[in-house]
């Protein structure tokens, strides 16, 4: 009975029917992407289990196909072991068909990486940083980055080509790695995988003529009047909104405005509204502040996918052991043709 | 006109004329004529070779980043497949439906633009090169294969045609799908590599990637197929006629028919 069923599951009838089976129902699941993109668009963004989870409830009949599909494969990669559990014990006499059970192996090696990055990993596409700024990592508490530099470089159309972002990934205080991220080289530690997505630009103040000189106007900078009095720039906001009080809107440069603070040798401070769009109120006109010329200033955000998939050493193993197993059986495929052996059929 | 254009042209016209000596063969059944076609497919393949190689200096990079790019390498490794087997086993006639494909992909390549668009930064690495080359080389293999089963059915029909013994079509049919899989097996992994490093995973649901995995999946059962006694011959042909409509289907309907994001759809 034991024999049977050990035979059945080594069976290269079983691989067929289960690479049928899996082939099939994977077309039908790509007739169900290309039916409901929307739906189906949002895989990438998440490790596939968190994926599933999230959308089941508006997708609980047209992702059927994804853990049947999955079931298939977890099988295959059994019938697999089996095969190369069953290979390892009969090395003796088999050792000439190394190539084909090393593609065995890493196919399983593959199966398994999957399955354990789809439940434990972590995909996070959208983290902004800007230069000197620290962000934690996701999920992995005690990680930070640090971009220490960032430049976009621009084709003469405008669009980007490439983005350099100079990162440092610290545990705690401790530096672990520093790296130029671009694409197609991004900073890997471990499981972890960070790399250039995008790149945004935030106003953070104007640039302009101020009593003749050229002065930035954001937040933090203090400049001199000539009443004497001191203009300190509190905050920015790109975007204000009125209601009733002023409260920050977006990112995007629409109605920008600065909380200023204004004092001098004989006033107490006092917190100013500038809507740019209105003008300087007259507190700050009597004062002497007439900029003129303004220019948004801007700063660079980099925009960062950060994804942690704990499978993904194992999945470069079974590369290996499958681009190995490739070389090899080439190489005893036309040994064998040249021997003229025959193939055992089952 | 320049000499890449001249070469173009000039691929096209020998083929055309190997491919009427390969008839004038197959009706006449004269060697001499046999031997100026196999002469005339490796002036032509020399040509082609000799533009790709020019157009990949130009470009910098291996151009295959439009139509017709990825048809034009897509023909050149059809007749590297179809010079491979040739000169390995001598198929004379069985030979002429590949050829005849080769023309198609060539002439559905010629009247379009061949000037290679700017390489999105992206596909400048070298995986790209490997990825390309192994998949049109596996395409090019699945469609010999694809080609000999055809062949083999034919040849239990009727033997008005000089072709090879069915056997050495069954093998020849094994070997072709063997190298294919083999070729795609590197393809697979090479673009693994290369999405996990451009976008964080080296899996995507992407449906072009579905579809790879797919082939890979269903050309993986084919190898196993040819160690069962039913599936030898005749099934073994259908499935390697199945397995080259997954294979067109990929390359070029999901392009044409569904939306994909993946970088050479």
């Amino acid at each position: 009975m034991f024999r049977q069923l050990w035979k059945l599951c080594c069976s290269a009838k079983a691989t067929i029917i289960l690479t049928s089976a899996t082939t099939l129902i994977a077309i039908f699941g790509s007739a169900q992407i290309m039916l409901n993109p929307r739906l189906f668009n949002t895989m990438d963004s998440k490790p596939l289990l968190e994926w599933w989870h999230a959308y089941l409830p508006q997708a609980s009949y047209y992702s059927l196909w994804i853990p049947l599909c999955s079931a298939l494969i977890l099988l295959l990669g059994l019938n697999t072991l089996c095969c190369f559990i069953d290979w390892i014990c009969h090395l003796g006499s088999r050792w000439k068909t190394a190539g084909e059970y090393l593609i065995h192996f890493g196919f399983i090696l593959v199966v398994i990486a999957y399955a354990w990055g789809s439940i434990y990993g972590m995909r996070s596409n959208n983290n902004s940083i800007a230069e000197g700024e620290v962000i934690a990592i996701p999920s992995q508490s005690g990680y930070f980055l640090r971009l220490n530099s960032f430049q976009p470089q621009l084709a003469p159309s405008g669009r980007p080509i490439d983005m350099l972002s100079n990162v440092t990934l610290l545990k705690g205080d401790h530096e672990l790695k520093t790296t130029t991220i671009r694409f197609n080289h991004p900073l890997t530690h471990g499981d972890l995988i960070i790399l250039a997505r995008s790149y945004q630009q935030q106003a953070i103040g104007f640039r302009c003529s101020l009593n003749r000189q050229h002065v930035e106007l954001k937040q933090g900078s203090t400049h001199l009047l000539p009443s004497g009095s001191r203009l300190n720039v509190v905050k920015f906001y790109p975007d204000i909104q009125r209601r009733g009080r002023n409260t920050a809107g977006n990112r995007t440069l629409r109605n920008p405005a600065f909380l200023v603070e204004l004092s001098g040798p004989t006033q107490e401070k006092k917190s100013i509204w500038y809507v740019v769009r209105q003008g300087a109120p007259q507190l700050l006109l009597t004062a002497g502040f007439t900029p003129q010329r303004l220019t948004p200033l801007y700063k660079n955000y980099s925009q960062l996918a950060i994804n942690r998939d704990p499978g993904a050493p194992l999945a470069a193993a079974g590369s290996i052991a499958m681009a190995l197993g490739v070389l090899l059986c080439l190489r005893s495929f036309y040994a064998k043709r040249s021997r003229n052996s025959r193939i055992h059929l089952e | 006109m320049d000499i890449n254009a001249l070469l173009l042209s000039g691929c096209f016209a020998l083929y055309c004329i190997s491919v009427a000596l390969y008839i004038a063969h197959a009706c006449l059944r004269w060697p001499r004529l046999y031997q100026l076609a196999l002469g005339t497919v490796l002036l032509a393949f020399g040509c082609q070779s000799l533009s790709l190689g020019l157009r990949w200096f130009a470009a910098g990079y291996l151009p295959v980043t439009n139509l017709f790019s990825t048809l034009f390498f897509f023909s050149w490794a059809l007749a590297a497949t179809y010079v491979y087997f040739e000169l390995r086993y001598r198929l004379a006639s069985a030979g002429l439906f590949v050829m005849v494909l080769n023309l198609l992909l060539l002439y559905i390549a010629l009247p379009r633009d061949p000037s290679p668009p700017a390489l999105i930064p992206m596909l400048d690495t070298p995986l790209f090169t490997l990825h390309i080359a192994f998949s049109f080389l596996a395409y090019a293999l699945f469609a010999m294969a694809f080609s000999l089963a055809v062949l083999f059915l034919i040849q239990r029909k009727t033997s008005v045609l000089p072709l090879p013994s069915s056997n050495l079509l069954k093998q020849l049919n094994e070997e072709a799908i063997f190298l294919g899989f083999c070729f795609f097996t590197l393809c697979m992994l090479l673009g693994s590599y290369w999405a996990y490093i451009a976008w964080g995973y080296y899996f995507s649901w992407d449906i072009k990637a579905l579809w790879s995995a797919l082939i890979w999946l269903y050309f993986a059962g084919m190898c196993h197929a040819k160690f069962i006694r039913h599936w030898q011959g005749t099934g073994y042909a259908w499935l390697s006629i199945f397995g080259f409509a997954l294979v067109l289907f990929t390359y070029l309907g999901v392009g044409l028919l569904m939306k994909s994001s993946h970088p050479l759809a």
